[in-house]
């Protein structure tokens, strides 16, 4: 064999192993992330060639009510989805971890999570319908209006977040569920032989000791929820009145509907860099928050 | 032919300098036991030698030939870890196989290399079964076996028997004993035990901090420890060592030592030595004798802790500041708070200087 | 045992909550599944009942397209169509190619960054690893733009593409492992000849079986229900997923009333392959799941 250094040797074996990820990588995400930036800069639709327009997208864009519009749902849309969605999933992990092992009950438990949105969207637009749907007739059977739910204006985000609700709980349960499993068991024994009630045991010790997986839960549902979209385009299509036009909705909608690629990608980079402060802030308080076992 | 040279051997890890500059010269067919405490690039010099790690400066050459820049699987080497290291999902028989394959040899080879490997250790029965089927001890043969079929001319252990419980860990040493008689391969062998040390080698290296102490047999290391560190090491119980003063110089390098109000006349190899200077006297645990020796020293001591093992007995006692180990054979009733008066004599004295280096030369014993 | 032995009130309520959520969770899909077997008229007079009154099996037959346009019409149906083998066999077809390449890919890369020091490792790692914070909007433009303008438009090529070659949490997660696998066996089998690729294939892989299913089952579920990239590369029925070919079978009729039987014979249809796999590896895409959280 001809002489080659180690190093050289290892660096070849290293680029030949990492290759295929490696055009992955540049062509599917650094490119593109760059070419982003560069298409934000022009006036495209796609058939005649771009054309530079400097800051002129980014202007439009603080002066479009509906991009302001569509940060604020999304937003909006997070503080109605992620509160309820961790409590309830936390609920359940902690009532699962103390009541039953079942595989059947975690799997089914599961399950919404383990559907499209799509499918999930379907499933409660037949479930919300007006007329035909079973929601209006028990609220009927109990005496109370029936609503138009994903059809009214003031309740369409938030039927479209409690569908979200309803496919996430599982999955947060699961996660809280494997956190709840690396506390010590000899914790809750010696408390509750010094008579601390059980709830006194969730607020002292399984709550902080649960909060690495707490913060991992937050930071992923918040920057997923963020960007919801195909629940959206399944039940409103950002109806009705634009009540649930929200951010990416908008994006996509500038970018296929209205073919404005120029003006989609300064909004798309624009939400880019919240993502990117939100989670760096996330991160900094996660250093702040390592696990107190071990 | 597999002597192994090491010329200016250094290892660095980033800035970090582990092995530094080291020299060594192991001939063919021998058997060399590293020794050293923990940290102390054992295990790196080791790796070296394999060429698991790359030297950052200097040369090794294994049968004359330089090794610098031959890949591991072509140095003529093989190694046994001390985790064993088998491959889990292979069999024995696939472990054994496995670097044959690698190499291209011819199936029928390859059947009788295994044949005799796991004849000559008794694997012959445990071929089929997955390293997870087997004890520590049969592990440890099969990993053995495996370094076997290679048909290496240099065999590296790596604390191989550490894992092991006490009996098997003596099974097993004598296994690896007459390993060696019947392979006249050059063996290296790094381990923490001194009776491993002791019984194996045919040559000791103690390493300390990356730096070669001294290289010797072991009767040499036990004998003529070139310094405090060295005699210290080798030996169990650990050698005592207590403070004197050179009270007077003869003509022909000889001195007078004083220690607890005697003076022995000592002949050294230094004329550095001037009149008052401290030295360091050691006494062995097993030299010390519960009795005045003549032409010796002799002096007082208080048990602190007495352990008997039936054969023999080990004193855990104080002279003056300095703890003393004595080793005393024969049953007998001492015990915690006895003052005994103890001697020994002037040619079981080892003598070292202010920085540790041994000051006499003892005469090692003959056949 | 534990039960019977501490049946305090705080674990009545406990037990109640929980079972009310398996029906919340459940109970919708049995809904769904029921007005599947409703025939077209019978819609509204069934709509509070639990079962049926005349079960059918006319809208499943209606979205395989065992119904003439006139008969599935006349059967309640909207005209829409739906081909819902084609668009199951596309699913299979995108989610298996990504998950074997792209699983395989990110192992490859990861044992590379886990045990191979290459100038530039570190800085190439952090940069795949950063890659999982781009927010998908952000490339979709650049992405579609590249397929377009290199005809892979309505391609299976295209469908998989950003997804197939990389993904950053699983060369991150798989690193991980490898650089939890004891070091002395790969150094062994180096002692042994083989080189590089050898111990990848023949030492690191067969030793990795639980992280790879891991990673395959975590990419298995997202890609199965991926929605937004295919929709927007795959417009022509023939090439549509799943959740594509549902949503655009859905849109046909957004002024009148959808065809709700039809539509919810294929929410059946489409939900029955993610029951048979929760069936036969609960285990392993529950504990899967909940890998994804620790760290
Ligand atoms: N890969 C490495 N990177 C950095 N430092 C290392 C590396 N390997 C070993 N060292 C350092 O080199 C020194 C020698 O280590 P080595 O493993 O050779 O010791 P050893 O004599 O075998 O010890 P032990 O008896 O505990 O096995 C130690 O200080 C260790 O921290
Ligand atoms: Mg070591």
């Amino acid at each position: 064999m001809p002489f080659m250094s180690r190093k050289m040797k290892n660096s070849l074996f290293g680029y030949l192993f990492i290759f295929p990820a490696l055009i992955g990588f540049l062509l599917f995400y650094a490119w593109p992330a760059g070419r982003a930036v560069g298409i934000s800069f022009t006036d495209w639709n796609l058939l005649s060639e771009p054309y530079y327009v400097g800051l002129d997208n980014y202007v439009d864009m603080l002066e479009d009510d509906q991009f302001w519009n569509g940060l604020k749902l999304s937003a909006y849309y997070v503080l109605l989805n992620i509160p309820l969605q961790v409590m309830l999933g936390l609920f359940l992990a902690v009532a699962m971890d103390r009541l039953t092992k079942s595989l059947f009950v975690k799997a089914a438990i599961l399950l919404p999570y383990l559907l499209s949105n799509v499918l999930v969207a379907l499933v409660w637009l037949w479930m919300l319908d007006p007329i035909l749907g079973i929601v209006n007739s028990l609220v009927s059977f109990f005496g109370l209006t029936p609503q138009a739910y994903l059809g009214d204006p003031d309740q369409a985000l938030v039927s479209v977040a409690a569908i979200n609700i309803w496919r996430h709980m599982g999955l947060c349960a699961m996660l809280f569920l494997a956190g709840l499993q690396t506390i010590p068991k000899y914790l809750y024994e010696s408390a509750s032989l010094e008579g601390v009630t059980e709830f006194q045991m969730f607020r002292k010790i399984t709550l902080p000791l649960l909060r690495p997986v707490m913060v991992f839960v937050l930071v992923t549902s918040v920057t997923g929820s963020f960007q919801i979209f195909d629940t959206i385009a399944v039940t409103t299509a950002g109806g009705p009145l634009d009540s649930t036009r929200v951010i990416v909705y908008y994006i996509v909608q500038n970018a296929f509907s209205f073919y404005k690629m120029g003006y989609a990608s300064a909004m798309s980079v624009t939400l880019c860099m919240i993502m990117l402060a939100y989670t760096l802030l996330q991160m900094h308080i996660m250093r702040a928050s390592e696990s107190d076992l071990n | 032919m597999a002597n192994i040279t090491l010329k200016n051997v250094t290892k660095r890890f980033d800035k970090l300098e582990t092995i530094h500059s080291v020299n060594l010269e192991l001939c063919d067919g021998e058997f060399v036991v590293f020794v050293g405490p923990s940290g102390c690039g054992k295990s790196t010099l080791l790796r070296l030698i394999a060429g698991l790690e790359e030297i950052t400066e200097g040369v090794i050459e294994i049968g004359d030939k330089n090794m610098n820049n031959i890949a591991p699987a072509n140095r003529g080497v093989a190694m046994v870890f001390q985790s064993y290291a088998l491959y889990p999902h292979m069999s024995v028989r696939e472990n054994m196989s496995f670097g044959m394959e690698m190499r291209g040899e011819s199936k029928e080879n390859i059947h009788t290399r295994i044949t005799k490997a796991s004849h000559i250790l008794q694997l012959d029965e445990l071929l089929d079964r997955k390293p997870r089927q087997l004890s520590g001890g049969q592990r440890q043969r099969v990993a053995i076996g495996r370094a076997i079929v290679r048909e290496p001319d240099v065999f590296l252990f790596d604390e191989p028997l550490s894992n092991l419980d006490a009996e098997l860990r003596v099974d097993m040493r004598i296994q690896i004993a007459q390993l060696h008689k019947k392979l006249k391969a050059t063996m290296i062998y790094v381990t923490h035990d001194q009776v491993e040390a002791m019984t194996l080698a045919d040559k000791i290296v103690v390493l300390r901090a990356g730096h070669i102490e001294q290289v010797g047999s072991p009767m040499e290391l036990y004998h003529n420890p070139n310094n405090m560190f060295v005699a210290g090491f080798i030996g169990s119980p650990k050698m005592n060592f207590l403070p004197a003063l050179i009270s007077d110089i003869e003509a022909d390098n000889s001195v007078i030592v004083a220690f607890n109000g005697q003076k022995i006349l000592f002949k050294i190899q230094s004329d550095k030595l001037s009149i008052g200077d401290p030295v360091t006297l050691g006494f062995r645990p097993e030299h010390i004798h519960l009795a005045k020796q003549e032409d010796g020293f002799h002096f007082d001591i208080t048990v602190d802790v007495a352990e008997h093992l039936g054969g023999i007995s080990y004193l855990y006692s104080r002279f003056e500041n300095n703890n003393m180990t004595i080793e005393v054979s024969g049953e007998n009733v001492l015990t915690s708070g006895d003052v005994l008066s103890v001697g020994i004599k002037q040619s079981d004295c080892y003598l070292f200087d202010q920085a540790g280096k041994t000051l006499i030369e003892r005469v090692l014993p003959n056949r | 045992m534990i039960l019977i032995k501490k049946m305090t009130p705080a674990r009545c309520v406990a037990w109640l909550v929980l079972i009310t959520m398996l029906v919340v969770t459940l109970f919708p899909l049995l809904f769904v599944a029921k007005t599947s077997f409703v025939p077209a008229g019978e819609l509204y007079t069934t709509s509070t009942q639990l079962l049926p009154d005349n079960p059918t099996l006319s809208n499943y037959k209606k979205i395989f397209g065992l119904l003439s346009t006139e008969e599935s019409i006349a059967a309640g149906g909207s005209g829409a169509n739906i081909n819902i083998t084609t668009s199951m066999i596309n699913s299979v077809i995108f989610t298996g190619i990504i998950v074997i390449v792209q699983t395989f890919n990110c192992a490859l890369a990861a044992y590379a960054f886990a045990r191979i020091p290459f100038y530039g490792s570190k800085l190439l790692f952090g940069a795949f690893v950063a890659s999982m914070m781009i927010p998908s909007v952000v490339t979709l433009i650049p992405n579609f733009v590249l397929m377009r303008d290199l005809g892979l438009l309505n391609s299976m090529l295209g469908m998989v593409a950003p997804f197939f070659l990389m993904h950053g949490f699983a060369v991150f997660f798989l690193r991980q492992f490898f650089i939890s696998l004891p070091k002395d066996i790969e150094e062994a089998a180096q002692l042994d000849g083989a080189n590089s690729f050898m111990i990848f294939f023949k030492i690191a892989l067969p030793l990795s079986w639980a992280p790879l299913m891991t990673v395959a089952t975590l990419t298995t579920i997202n890609m199965w229900n991926e929605f937004l990239w295919p929709f927007l590369i795959a417009t022509d029925d023939s090439m549509k997923t799943l959740p594509v070919a549902l949503q655009s079978f859905k849109s046909q009729t957004p002024q009148g009333q959808p065809d709700w039987g039809g539509l919810m014979a294929a929410t059946v249809v489409a939900t029955i392959p993610t029951i048979i796999m929760l069936f036969f590896f609960g285990r392993r895409i529950v504990e899967s799941v909940q890998f994804t959280g620790g760290k």
